[in-house]
């Protein structure tokens, strides 16, 4: 289910909030000052960050598949090929999302209980 | 001012459609871990972030420690300071409320639109700030509806809600598509990425991969820019290649 308490999950999300508003509005404040201009490192960055931590992110949340106990990540792993390649076929968000999810959904819950 | 609303709200269309699928997804999954609408509506008021909220349903899940979560929020909207330094000009001498709440609403579709070249044709220059601000409230709008909705739903309904945040994972999948798609630069980065998670994933465990991952992959990568760089040539021992 969830495993904060009220308290942790409203520090956990003013963390959220905190951050978004520093990392949004860091440009804003910093960069406006005249002669300062954006380094080379940041811009850099912002142009490869977001591809490679997609790659990233996607690993992680699949870090707690079990492939050594039943049903051994199969269906994790069919429903992500499926989001991929109808993603690539069709380039329409709602659907990947949402067919591979339904997808999986039947898995769990009827297929390989 | 009626014609600006107007012209924001249609522009914003696209947006009404995909925040509303993408909200509800949010809110059902808010549902299944035992939090309810008032959480989904409140986290889509004040985080206002797609990727990152459904990744906090995991933060939940699994009872991740607070100076991940703050990692993990830096990491995810990264890319949004890199927009705000494009925005810099287009949004100079804006009345400093606006301009907050147009900063803190920067979202990847909303920016898309604020930075999409052509004004539509019957808005001038002097009012494209208040159409910039429309389009943000309105993409924040349908989100928070959207969440609202969905929580909503998944409470009422009853369904067996188990698998449901697979979401998340076909949103990643989606995502990395695209990024992968996007432009042929993008390859790179992507498989750097995916190779530094693994890797610290098998050497750390899942509960620790997460910094390890970025520690490495950011060095990688400030590596790869020095290769590139100092340009060096093709075939030099064999193992340096410029895309």
């Amino acid at each position: 289910m969830n495993k904060y308490t009220l308290i942790q999950g409203i520090i956990a999300c003013a963390i959220m909030v905190l951050v978004t508003i520093f990392v949004r509005g860091f440009p804003f404040a910093f960069f406006s000052r005249k002669g300062k201009e954006p380094n080379k490192v940041v811009l850099y960055l912002g142009d490869v960050l977001p591809p490679a931590m997609m790659a990233l992110l996607l690993v992680y949340c699949l870090k707690d598949i079990f492939v050594i106990k039943y049903p051994y990540g199969i269906p994790e792993i069919i429903c992500v090929l499926v989001a991929i390649v109808l993603h690539k076929l069709k380039r329409n968000t709602f659907l990947s999302i949402s067919v591979s999810t339904i997808l999986y959904m039947f898995f769990v819950q009827v297929v390989f209980v | 001012m009626n014609k600006v609303f107007k012209e924001a709200f249609k522009t914003s269309i696209p947006i009404l459609l995909g925040y509303l699928s993408i909200g509800f997804a949010f809110g059902i999954m808010i549902e299944s871990i035992g939090l309810n609408a008032i959480w989904a509506g409140l986290m889509s008021l004040t985080i206002y972030g797609g990727t990152l909220q459904y990744l906090a349903v995991d933060f939940f899940k699994s009872g991740l420690g607070f100076i991940n979560v703050a990692i993990m929020s830096f990491l995810v909207n990264f890319r949004h300071l890199v927009y705000g330094l494009s925005l810099l000009q287009k949004y100079k001498g804006i009345n400093p409320l606006k301009k907050f709440y147009m900063i803190f609403a920067l979202t990847d579709e909303t920016y898309a639109l604020v930075t999409s070249p052509n004004l539509p044709e019957n808005i001038k220059e002097e009012e494209a700030e208040n159409y910039y601000f429309f389009i943000s409230i309105l993409d924040q709008l349908y989100w928070i509806i959207g969440s609202i909705i969905g929580a909503t739903f998944g409470a009422l309904m009853n369904i067996n809600t188990k698998g449901v945040s697979f979401a998340m994972i076909a949103l990643f999948c989606v995502l990395c598509t695209e990024q992968w798609e996007n432009r042929k630069e993008n390859k790179i980065p992507v498989i750097l990425g995916g190779v530094c998670a693994i890797c610290s994933l098998l050497l750390f465990g899942a509960n620790n991969m997460i910094i390890p991952s970025i520690v490495a992959l950011i060095i990688i990568l400030l590596l790869k820019k020095k290769l590139d760089d100092e340009k060096i040539p093709l075939n030099q021992e064999g193992s340096v290649t410029n895309e």
